[in-house]
């Protein structure tokens, strides 16, 4: 059996060695997660061209959901991850990170620019020039956050 | 102008002005939510958002636009809607020199006492005002007011001018005529009859040789329409407003 753990390194080690010498193996590709409460994660693991890449949570513009694939925007490129989104949303630190639709999270530090639009909608600029939209459903707890 | 002219006046100013209201506070909103983006300040009030900014300023204008049309349209009616009774009442009056007073039935009639009028003077500026008011009921035959009007003041009067309206209690014109350009008089009188109760308001201009040149100028390049009367021209200007009771006045 394979798990991944979300934990902090001061617990990563000892519950390591507890799930190893029960015969469980710790993967970073696992589907099932081992996580701590208000524990989230620096960076994540994405894959491209098939090749395995560790990101930093700071490097991330946002992350986006296309049909059953999640790719991350960052610094070094676009990256596919096997985490749904959902899961993303509770490994991530949700002062640095904020879900702005059904299909994207982004991460504060990186929006360069907000446009309002006459309906309840936010338009947001990132700082890589992309631009996502703040849906209405997501619209009043952005306001919250950013405090406008 | 008309009133479908002052309803769609009314209409674009108040369209205009909340389309630039909700343009200037999208402009403020946009720049201020994006400072406030780089500050990240704590515990800020929320501000209140274009949407909800767009709504409050449909709403007003559509209170606006209501309330305007309301009051244009009240002022409309006030000023067509004079009373049945008003449209269909007789009104005249005629402007008599001295000379014109000493002749045939006139001569009744005296600037001292009037039998069957109450008498009351008023001097407005160097212009004064007797005027008699009738105490008995409308009949056709004598007038319901008698008023002799003089100059009194020290300037060399050429000409004079005046209009005479009648008005509704409410002070809405009925009828009336005015007339200008004539030669000056040791005093005018001038008799006038009605079958309603209403008011009469006497307007009367006394021109100096300058003011009478300059009113038949006027006279000439306005036409025949015109009646030349302009108190700026006038060396003595003045209103009288006069209650015409036609169930008589009362005498004290």
């Amino acid at each position: 059996m394979k798990i991944k753990l979300i934990i902090s390194a001061m617990k990563y080690e000892q519950v390591k060695h507890e799930l190893t010498s029960k015969g469980i193996e710790i993967d970073e590709n696992a589907d099932l997660l081992i996580t701590e409460r208000d524990c989230f994660v620096e960076y994540l693991i994405g894959k491209h061209n098939g090749d395995l890449h560790r990101i930093s949570v700071n490097d991330i513009f946002c992350i986006e959901s296309f049909a059953h694939d999640i790719i991350i925007h960052s610094i070094q490129g676009d990256f596919k991850v096997t985490e749904r989104l959902h899961q993303l949303e509770n490994m991530l630190n949700p002062s640095q990170f904020l879900r702005i639709s059904n299909s994207v999270i982004v991460s504060l530090a990186q929006i360069r620019k907000i446009k309002p639009t006459l309906s309840a909608k936010y338009v947001l600029t990132l700082n890589d020039g992309r631009a996502v939209d703040v849906t209405r459903s997501y619209y009043y707890i952005f306001r919250e956050i950013i405090g406008i | 102008m008309s009133n479908l002219m002052t309803i769609i006046f009314i209409a674009v100013s108040v369209v205009v002005t909340a389309i630039a209201i909700v343009a200037i506070y999208y402009l403020y909103y946009s720049k201020a939510i994006n400072k406030r983006l780089k500050e990240r300040p704590q515990n800020r009030k929320r501000m209140l958002s274009p949407k909800t900014v767009v709504i409050v300023a449909i709403i007003t204008a559509l209170l606006l636009f209501s309330v305007s049309v309301l009051l244009v349209r009240m002022k409309q009616s006030e000023a067509i809607n004079i009373g049945e009774q008003y449209l269909t009442a007789q009104y005249d009056y005629e402007v008599f020199t001295p000379q014109e007073m000493q002749q045939g039935y006139l001569e009744s009639y005296s600037i001292d006492n009037n039998i069957g009028y109450k008498k009351h003077e008023e001097i407005l500026g160097d212009i004064k005002f007797t005027y008699f008011v009738s105490l008995g009921s409308y009949d056709v035959y004598h007038p319901a007011f008698i008023i002799y009007v003089q100059y009194i003041g020290q300037e060399d009067i050429v000409s004079f001018g005046y209009q005479g309206d009648y008005l509704t209690n409410e002070h809405i014109k009925i009828a009336g005529k005015e007339g200008a350009g004539a030669d000056a008089q040791e005093y005018i009188c001038v008799l006038g009859n009605t079958s309603i109760d209403c008011i009469f308001q006497l307007s009367l201009f006394y021109y100096g040789a300058d003011g009478d040149m300059s009113v038949n100028k006027d006279l000439n390049t306005a036409g025949t329409d015109a009646t030349g009367n302009n108190a700026d021209y006038a060396i003595a200007a003045e209103t009288i407003r006069i209650v015409i009771p036609r169930t008589g006045e009362k005498s004290q």
